[in-house]
């Protein structure tokens, strides 16, 4: 799975492509984990996420916690956000349009 | 053309010119030869009389005496008389009793100077020859001219003699004249010339107007015609063949005949043009109702499912036909399938089949049984029927989870009913769609058996004729199915070699048209290794049961999260997965791990503890509508159903 990460700042923006699903999440997490130590939020554009399963969820609990709540989800598509509510991350997490 | 025309009839007078100048040389010196020499010889002879009349004058014994001379003004005049007649030579002789040399009395030549005479007695007195027969003859007192040709040192001569007879009738002395040869050639020449120069000068005037004549008439109106066919044959422009002058009769009928080949030849192309546009157009026609119907009704259609398959194949004959068929899954889980005949051929006939193909699965595709469905279409159809056409058909409904089938029949032939034998389904008849608007259709029930193919199919089988104009009929279709055929294809298959062995090459009058609905029994497990690369299949499985939509993909996730809790935590190598749909989508999930039972756990972990997992079964219970665990057989068994 193809994750693009551009530092903005001391923002660190991850984009990644496809299906966030079991076999790929680890590839987001290997992600995270390779950031520099004194990041300060991140976001997370899923423009080009089509899917996201449970393991998903867990890396993008990980990346919250990692910046401690700095983390903000960009471009959720309607079938993802609808995930995000069943799981009650959505009211945690900040997403914007 | 009209060069070597022209080069052959130059060649040709070159050789009558030469022909006649010959002729006239040859002609003109045979005839002109004799004049001459007669003319001539009359001139000799007026000379010699002349001659004689001036000896006459003199005293008898002046010509007797030994070596007689006569007057100087006798010479003179003889001299006078050779000039006026023109003579090379004139000469009077005595030949000697010994006859052996002459004396001459008189001698002159042209040009002479007075001294010939002398010179010639000089000459004769050495002479030792003697004298000839003709001098001897003229010696005799014959009359006669005695011309002959003299060639010695004097020249080339033609010579005569005639005796000299005095009064008393004796030969007193011989006359003799002659002409210069050459000079007589010359004179024939110029007559030759003078009859050949008028003749030869009419024969190039007579060409001039022949050659001019030919050219306008012959070969100019020839090569017009001939450039005229070149023109024609490019641009098929009619030939405008008109010269200043007429030509001659032979050449102007093949202008006519050109003329009227060429008009004829273009009324004949402008015919074909419009026999052709007319029969482009019929074809085109043809062309436009085939592609209708192929585009409504491909070759083959296959349609798979977990429980059943279809295959429908049609084969249309030569002109176009009527023979439609339809089968989808619509979207209650069940399967239609249609088909129908249209009577008729051509574009009218394809575009009825056109409207019934729709009217029909518009109306099956929108839940109706196909009793209903059919009567709706009959009657859309009867309203909008100028033309009176009609159309079997025999539409069928297959819940894919029972194999419960629901049937209606509009005057089709009847399908059969296929697994170790065959048998005939006998429907209601029906009256065929288009003919009667209040017609209503009854629907049917039956079950199909497990592993039971219904074949439906088109009369263009059954009314296949053979080499002998026999029917393929129903017996022969029973009898290929009779063999047995265990899917769809082998269905399909068994009738098409059945009818290819029987019709053998003669080409299908009638179109065929052929469906196969293949019922199985409930679906079986599938068996998936226990990884996540399995996922795929699972995948491909629900989109194609369902489509590729939100709903499914919320479907696929909940799969997803079963799935990888059984990869992740029942250490197993495999487990089974069965998806099914009836109305609802079902998914069962078998595995022989230790019991695990997921819908016990009803409370997602707190937030914080979410990194670690433990969503998976919330999205699930969220996500699908039922969830149902079964311990069985020592197996886990997860049956979850989701609405679509």
């Amino acid at each position: 799975m193809n994750i693009e990460v551009t530092m903005k700042e001391e923002t660190a923006v991850l984009r990644p492509e496809g299906w966030l699903d079991t076999e790929t999440a680890p590839a987001l997490g290997e992600a995270l984990d390779a950031l520099p130590a004194d990041v300060k939020a991140i976001e997370l554009d899923c423009e080009k996420l089509a899917y996201v399963s449970s393991a998903g969820l867990r890396q993008i609990v990980a990346a919250y916690k990692k910046v401690n709540g700095a983390l903000t989800l960009r471009h959720v598509s309607d079938e993802i956000r609808h995930v995000l509510t069943m799981t009650g991350l959505a009211s945690r997490l900040t997403i914007e349009p | 053309m009209k060069v070597s025309l022209r080069r052959w009839l130059a060649l040709l007078f070159v050789c009558m010119i030469a022909l006649t100048v010959v002729t006239a040389i040859l002609w003109s010196y045979a005839t002109g030869y004799e004049t001459i020499m007669n003319q001539s010889e009359t001139n000799a002879l007026n000379c010699f009389g002349f001659v004689s009349h001036l000896l006459r004058t003199q005293d008898p014994s002046l010509l007797t005496a030994k070596n007689a001379d006569l007057p100087q003004a006798v010479k003179e005049d003889f001299i006078r008389l050779s000039d006026a007649f023109d003579m090379t030579y004139l000469y009077v002789y005595r030949v000697n009793e010994d006859a052996r040399n002459r004396y001459y009395l008189l001698a002159t030549c042209s040009g002479d100077d007075g001294t010939f005479l002398d010179a010639m007695r000089r000459i004769e007195a050495d002479n030792t020859d003697g004298i000839d027969d003709m001098e001897r003859d003229a010696l005799n007192g014959s009359e006669d001219s005695h011309r002959f040709k003299l060639d010695n040192s004097f020249g080339f001569t033609m010579s005569w003699l005639v005796p000299y007879k005095d009064t008393a009738g004796n030969v007193a002395a011989l006359i003799g004249g002659e002409y210069d040869l050459s000079i007589l050639r010359e004179e024939i020449l110029r007559q030759a010339t003078s009859i050949a120069i008028p003749i030869v000068f009419v024969q190039i005037l007579a060409f001039v107007i022949l050659v001019i004549s030919i050219n306008r008439r012959i070969a100019e109106p020839v090569l017009q015609i001939s450039n005229a066919m070149k023109r024609f044959a490019e641009t098929r422009e009619l030939p405008a063949l008109k010269t200043k002058h007429k030509p001659v009769a032979e050449v102007a009928e093949i202008r006519e005949t050109f003329k009227s080949t060429a008009s004829d030849v273009n009324a004949y192309i402008a015919d074909i043009e419009a026999l052709t546009q007319e029969r482009v157009q019929v074809e085109t026609q043809e062309r436009v109702a085939r592609r209708i119907q192929y585009g409504l009704v491909p070759e083959e259609t296959k349609l798979n499912g977990d429980t059943f398959s279809v295959i429908a194949r049609t084969r249309p004959a030569k002109a176009v036909g009527g023979d439609f068929y339809d089968c989808f899954r619509r979207e209650d889980g069940n399967v239609c399938v249609v088909v129908g005949d249209v009577s008729g051929k051509g574009v009218s006939a394809a575009i009825f089949m056109a409207m019934a193909r729709t009217t029909i699965h518009d109306q099956l595709f929108g839940c109706a049984d196909p009793g209903v469905a059919l009567t709706r279409a009959n009657r859309d159809l009867c309203r909008l029927n100028p033309e009176g056409l009609f159309a079997t058909v025999f539409a069928a409904v297959l819940d894919p989870m029972t194999g419960r089938l629901t049937y209606a029949n509009a005057g089709h032939c009847y399908p059969v009913l296929v697994r170790e034998s065959a048998a005939f389904l006998i429907p209601k008849p029906g009256a065929p769609l288009g003919l009667f608007d209040d017609d209503e259709i009854a629907d049917e029930e039956t079950a199909l058996l497990p592993e039971q193919t219904i074949l439906i199919y088109t009369d263009g089988v059954t009314e296949a004729v053979n080499r002998d104009k026999a029917f393929f009929g129903d017996d022969r279709l029973l009898e290929a199915l009779s063999r047995g055929a265990e899917n769809a294809q082998d269905v399909i298959r068994c009738v098409s070699d059945a009818l290819d062995a029987f019709c053998g090459d003669c080409d299908p009058f009638d179109d065929t048209a052929m469906l196969a609905l293949h019922w199985s029994e409930s679906a079986r497990d599938i068996i998936l290794p226990a990884k996540q690369s399995a996922f795929a299949q699972i995948r491909d499985a629900v989109i194609a049961e369902a489509g590729d939509t939100p709903r499914t993909r919320e479907i696929l996730l909940a799969c997803e999260e079963i799935m990888t809790n059984i990869v992740s935590y029942a250490g197993v190598e495999t487990f089974g997965f069965r998806l099914s749909h009836s109305g609802a989508l079902t998914a069962t999930f078998t595995d022989a791990g230790p019991a695990f039972d997921p819908t016990l756990q009803t409370e997602q972990p707190a937030f914080d503890l979410l990194d670690n997992g433990g969503m998976g079964l919330g999205l699930v219970r969220q996500i699908a509508d039922t969830m149902r665990y079964e311990r069985k057989d020592d197996q886990n068994v997860l049956t979850l159903t989701f609405n679509l």
